[in-house]
């Protein structure tokens, strides 16, 4: 059976963190193109004019003082990233500390939380410290690192520096990745081979900043590499997109969860070939929030939503619930998982909500629902009589789909094998042998995932990440989309040439004149 | 230079060199002649890995004890004799009587004590706080009860424990291994005749035996061994383990039996324990050449290190091919491994410099970190296993080594930045040339520092990456590399932007060690996530005064530098006046 699904704008909340993002590059980019105009321009008047706006605006934005107060801050929000994670979990911390341009910092968690120390302040958040790390570094560059070649040697080396340029790109986007998978290699030798190309990429580029930067070749090198990695990593939280696939042994799926979010599915199985799906996101449930929306079959009144929860009986007090499983069960709110917990459990999300005839305000009960509860069916009068929806609450899915087709590809889970250290239960290994079916390119083969050895097909990556600690025939893989993985690697070996050139030439010096002395 | 002064250095590496001879010769056979020592050497598993009977003797005394060896009840002596924890675990094994009257287990929580209805003992120092199976045995039920309350809460929530209930579950734990080694239930001493069998312990291969009517030769001849020992029959013992190590050598191979004898003379060398000795003599050293005879002393310290560096790489190589896995896998081979580091970039800035700076700082650092990994070793075996995801060669090689490098050099720069200070502000010693060459140092050792803890930040999400695919995910202790190569890229830019000079750097340096103590223990102090190698009770105050110190020491380096006694105008000279703002006018 294949599926349909139809989803949501998503909630306010990722559309505030994408507007929040943008203000990033585009921050970034102007600078560039102001220190490119600084050089090139060689008309007396415009040539003045353009070093006075230099000089006014962009020598502060260059000064190293604004670079070590920028390092200062970051350490702090670092700091404080990781004590929020003692009560929090560390997505909520990553969503409210780093990937946004202003955070409020509580100040209770730098202190016994016995103490409950009150209160609160503004600090900025990660993406607006990292923001202006790039403009601070774009501008010292733009105002200290002179272009000292000339003639030929500029010509030749602005070459070298495109062809390295080029050739980063290449190994970015994975050219010379023919097999597509790195399933054949030992982890040793795959992960050495990512390294390589990505060294001689940035050997290239060296050459082409000695013959354009001479001596501070290298510093221009890393500094190129860290804005690498930093714009990378901010690409990585507005586009990468990442989800669990739970399997027992025999079971199929083609969809990954993301265990951070949850969503509610309103399904409409009538359809003997196609399952048609609702979504809502979990950004939208709010206590008290009454959602209504064309594309709902009925409309929805949140009555109470909870982040994490466990079930239990029904409270004493008087159930909220009046239909479906919330009239035998019951929910207890819990803590957030926090970040630094190591059992690492996962958030169970669970509500209690109101569902209501369309355009009335008669309700067809209310309902609890959590991802702890199998699917509940609602039935409502539509004119051409009753109809039977099923709603549950779960994690939030994403359908795996290769580029261009027009059904999803599955997995199978084959065989899950798990080795532990002899007389322990410290886990030593495991596999799981995988079944995997994309009907549209007739592809049908069994591949083995295991630890560190991923299976890569249509722009995802399968990783081995964990098990079922109570049943030893499940296995957990964990599915990235990530088009820019292979940036760090490169930027890596990038800062790691510039490093070891600048640092390098340091020393030899120091040698040098010392040995002389 | 007079002959002394040549002839002393060769002195001092000579007699270093003899002593750790003398430690590496094998012992003799104990009085009754019973072969202990080749018993020792028999291959077992537990916990995971297999290891020879002397290390799971060691390392049970160690947990239960706190230490490797014990004493007899001795008549003449009331000190007691002291034995090897081979010794105790053989009479344990035998049920030996006098394994009952062995004061092994310590316990030092009082209320405990009381429970058991026993006195806290104080003398002899040699049984401080330690009883015998028999003292313990009468309060068995009562512990019995209060244990089982305890792990009942634990397995609710094990954060509403109390003191006493920590120490009830200890002291039980202790007691349930002794039982099962005394049950012979652990370790696995048979291994498999085929891949698909599995090693057993002496329990399983009897009850085997009892089910098919054969005994496994090896749990035969463990038997027999046994069995001569609680005979008294030396030589028939010594026979025994001969034709037992024959026995498993057949099925385990060479290798895996050389391996076993050379991790038995690793336990009875203990190098790590001799190196943290011949640090402290170093540092004495150095110490006394900032007063009197300062060359040769200086050169004695130098070579002396050199020595024990020798000693320390050769228990680090060891260490690798007992494990057959790189140097760094948990704390306390981190431990190990960032004094190593420490110690080699001193003896090369001693090389370069020539002013005993590089001796005191490496001397320093490898003793402290020798003791905190001593301090770490309690928990049992120093080599276990890891965790399915941890396991890859190639990442502890090179992400786990990189970062521990870079905290070897972080906290290198830190303890420079110490003799900076505390040389400026309470000797006259720190002569302008001097501050120079300490900055140079100090910046030196920042920029290697910068390196590895950059690139080994980076290696850390490359492995993320490669395992489940996501290059950085904000746990706390990738948060405390980051914060690391962030301090250090702060204190090289607030150089190069001249906003601090000798003085700053080298106060700012002192933070990193706070930085690099914050990332090493207090992020494990927050959880125990995947990264974290375990908690320990108490290790939160040793960290709290660590940084308390380095903050004081920040502190005082802030006073005005005419309260420095090296920048000061002496009383009895009148002031020049190039002579007054040293540590300003340094900078290169």
């Amino acid at each position: 059976m294949t599926r349909t699904v139809k989803t949501l704008p998503t909630g306010h909340k990722s559309e505030v963190e994408q507007a929040n993002a943008s203000a990033a590059p585009s921050t970034g980019e102007e600078s560039p193109v102001v220190a490119g105009a600084m050089s090139v321009a060689t008309g007396a008047t415009t040539h003045s004019r353009l070093v006075f706006i230099a000089r006014t605006i962009l020598l502060p934005l260059s000064s190293m003082k604004l670079t070590v107060a920028l390092f200062a801050m970051a350490m702090f929000i670092v700091l404080a990233g990781t004590v929020a994670q003692i009560d929090k979990g560390v997505w909520t911390v990553v969503r409210d500390y780093f990937r946004t341009p202003i955070a409020w910092i509580d100040l209770y968690i730098f202190f016994p939380r016995a103490w409950n120390v009150p209160g609160r302040f503004l600090f900025p958040g990660g993406w607006l410290i990292g923001a202006a790390l790039l403009v601070n570094l774009i501008c010292a560059h733009a105002v200290r690192f002179k272009v000292k070649a000339r003639g030929a040697r500029l010509i030749i080396g602005l070459a070298v520096l495109a062809v390295g340029a080029l050739l980063t790109w290449m190994v970015v986007v994975s050219v010379f990745d023919h097999n597509g998978s790195g399933e054949t290699l030992t982890p040793y030798w795959r992960v050495t081979m990512q390294m390589l190309r990505g060294g001689v990429a940035s050997v290239v580029l060296f050459a082409g900043c000695t013959l354009v930067f001479y001596k501070r070749a290298g510093i221009v090198l890393l500094h190129s590499g860290i804005i690498l990695m930093m714009i990378s990593e901010l690409t990585t939280g507005l586009y990468a997109q990442e989800g669990n696939i739970r399997l027992h042994e025999g079971q199929g799926k083609c969809f990954a969860e993301d265990i951070r979010a949850a969503e509610l599915a309103i399904v409409d199985p009538s359809d003997p070939q196609i399952d048609h799906v609702v979504v809502v996101p979990d950004g939208w449930m709010r206590n008290g929030r009454f959602i209504h929306d064309k594309r709902l079959p009925f409309d929805i009144m949140v009555r109470q939503y909870m982040k994490n929860s466990v079930l239990a009986d029904p409270s004493p007090d008087g159930n909220l619930a009046t239909a479906g499983a919330g009239l035998r069960t019951g929910v207890q709110k819990l803590n957030e998982v926090s970040g630094v917990d190591p059992e690492q459990n996962v958030d169970i999300p669970a509500a209690y909500m109101t569902f209501k005839q369309k355009g009335s305000s008669e309700p067809l009960g209310t309902y609890l629902v959590s991802i702890a509860l199998r699917p509940q069916t609602i039935q409502i009068n539509t004119p051409h009589g009753a109809k039977t929806y099923e709603v549950a609450l779960r994690f939030k899915r994403r359908y795996l789909r290769s580029e261009g087709s027009e059904n999803y590809f599955w997995l199978h889970l084959v065989n899950f094998r798990h080795d532990k250290y002899v007389g322990t239960n410290t886990p030593k290994n495991f596999s799981s042998d995988v079944r995997l079916v994309d009907a549209d390119r007739n592809v049908d083969r069994e591949v083995k995932i295991w630890m560190n050895n991923p299976l890569r097909y249509a722009g995802e990556v399968f990783y081995q990440a964990s098990f079922d600690e109570t049943d030893d025939r499940v296995t957990i893989l964990q599915a990235v989309r990530n088009q820019g993985w292979m940036v760090p690697y490169v930027s890596c070996m990038i800062v790691a040439t510039g490093l070891l050139a600048h640092f390098g030439t340091h020393l030899t010096d120091f040698l040098r004149r010392r040995l002389q002395s | 230079m007079s002959a002394r002064a040549k002839v002393f250095p060769v002195i001092v590496v000579a007699l270093g060199a003899l002593w750790l001879l003398a430690k590496a010769m094998p012992v003799d056979e104990p009085d009754d002649g019973m072969a202990i020592h080749e018993f020792g050497r028999i291959p077992v598993v537990y916990q995971g890995r297999v290891k020879p009977l002397d290390t799971l003797a060691r390392n049970t005394m160690r947990v239960i004890s706190d230490r490797q060896v014990f004493y007899d009840n001795s008549k003449s002596d009331p000190k007691g004799e002291q034995r090897p924890a081979i010794r105790w675990l053989l009479d344990v094994m035998t049920s030996a009587d006098a394994a009952r009257e062995y004061k092994v287990f310590r316990i030092v929580n009082l209320e405990v004590l009381e429970t058991l209805g026993l006195q806290p003992r104080l003398k002899p120092t040699s049984k401080k706080y330690r009883y015998s199976v028999d003292e313990i045995a009468s309060g068995l039920p009562a512990l019995h009860e209060q244990y089982s309350k305890a792990a009942h809460l634990a397995e609710q929530d094990s954060d509403l424990l109390d003191v006493y209930q920590r120490h009830i579950l200890k002291l039980g734990n202790h007691w349930q291994l002794y039982a099962r080694l005394h049950n012979r239930a652990i370790p696995l001493s048979v291994p498999p005749r085929s891949p698909q069998e599995q090693w057993t312990s002496f329990v399983q291969a009897t009850a085997h035996a009892n089910h098919s009517g054969t005994l496994d030769p090896v749990a035969a001849s463990f038997n027999n061994i046994l069995n001569a020992y609680t005979d008294h029959d030396a030589t028939a013992f010594k026979n025994y383990v001969l034709e037992h190590l024959a026995d498993i050598g057949q099925i385990l191979g060479r290798a895996q039996m050389t391996q076993a004898g050379f991790e038995v003379f690793f336990n009875r060398f203990t190098p790590f324990y001799h190196c943290a000795a011949l640090y402290l003599i170093t540092f004495v050293l150095s110490a006394i050449a900032w007063l009197v005879w300062a060359k040769p002393l200086t050169r004695a310290a130098f070579w002396l290190m050199a020595l024990t560096f020798i000693v320390h790489t050769f228990a680090l190589v060891g260490r690798i091919y007992i494990s057959g896995r790189p140097p760094v896998t948990n704390l306390y081979s981190s431990a190990t491994f960032i004094g190593w580091g420490c110690v080699i970039l001193g003896l090369v800035l001693e090389l370069i410099f020539r002013l005993g700076i590089g001796n005191i700082v490496a001397s320093v650092t490898g003793f402290m970190t020798l003791v905190i990994a001593h301090n770490l070793a309690g928990d049992g075996d120093t080599f276990e296993m890891l965790q399915a995801v941890l396991d890859t060669q190639f990442w502890l090689a090179t992400h786990v080594t990189c970062v521990t490098l870079g905290y070897s050099t972080t906290f290198l720069a830190g303890f420079l930045g110490l003799v900076y200070v505390l040389r400026g502000l309470f000797t006259r010693s720190l002569s302008k040339p001097l501050s120079t060459d300490l900055a140079r140092m100090i910046y030196g050792i920042l920029c290697f520092a910068l390196f590895f803890s950059f690139i080994g930040t980076v290696l850390g999400g490359l492995w993320a990456d490669d395992s489940w695919g996501r290059f950085w995910g904000w746990d706390p202790k990738e948060n405390g590399a980051l914060m690391i190569v962030l301090w250090n890229a702060l204190i090289l830019h607030a150089r190069w932007g001249g906003m601090v000079k000798a003085r700053g750097m080298a106060l700012l340096a002192i933070f990193g060690n706070i930085v690099t103590s914050w990332s090493w223990f207090g992020t494990n102090e927050l959880g125990v996530g995947l990264h974290s190698y375990g908690f320990t009770e108490g290790r939160a105050f040793w960290l709290l005064l660590f940084v308390a110190s380095q903050l004081f020491i920040m502190a005082i380096g802030i006073l005005p530098q005419r309260l420095w006694r090296s920048f000061a105008v002496p009383p009895n000279r009148k002031a020049a006046p190039d002579d007054l703002p040293l540590a300003n006018s340094v900078e290169s």
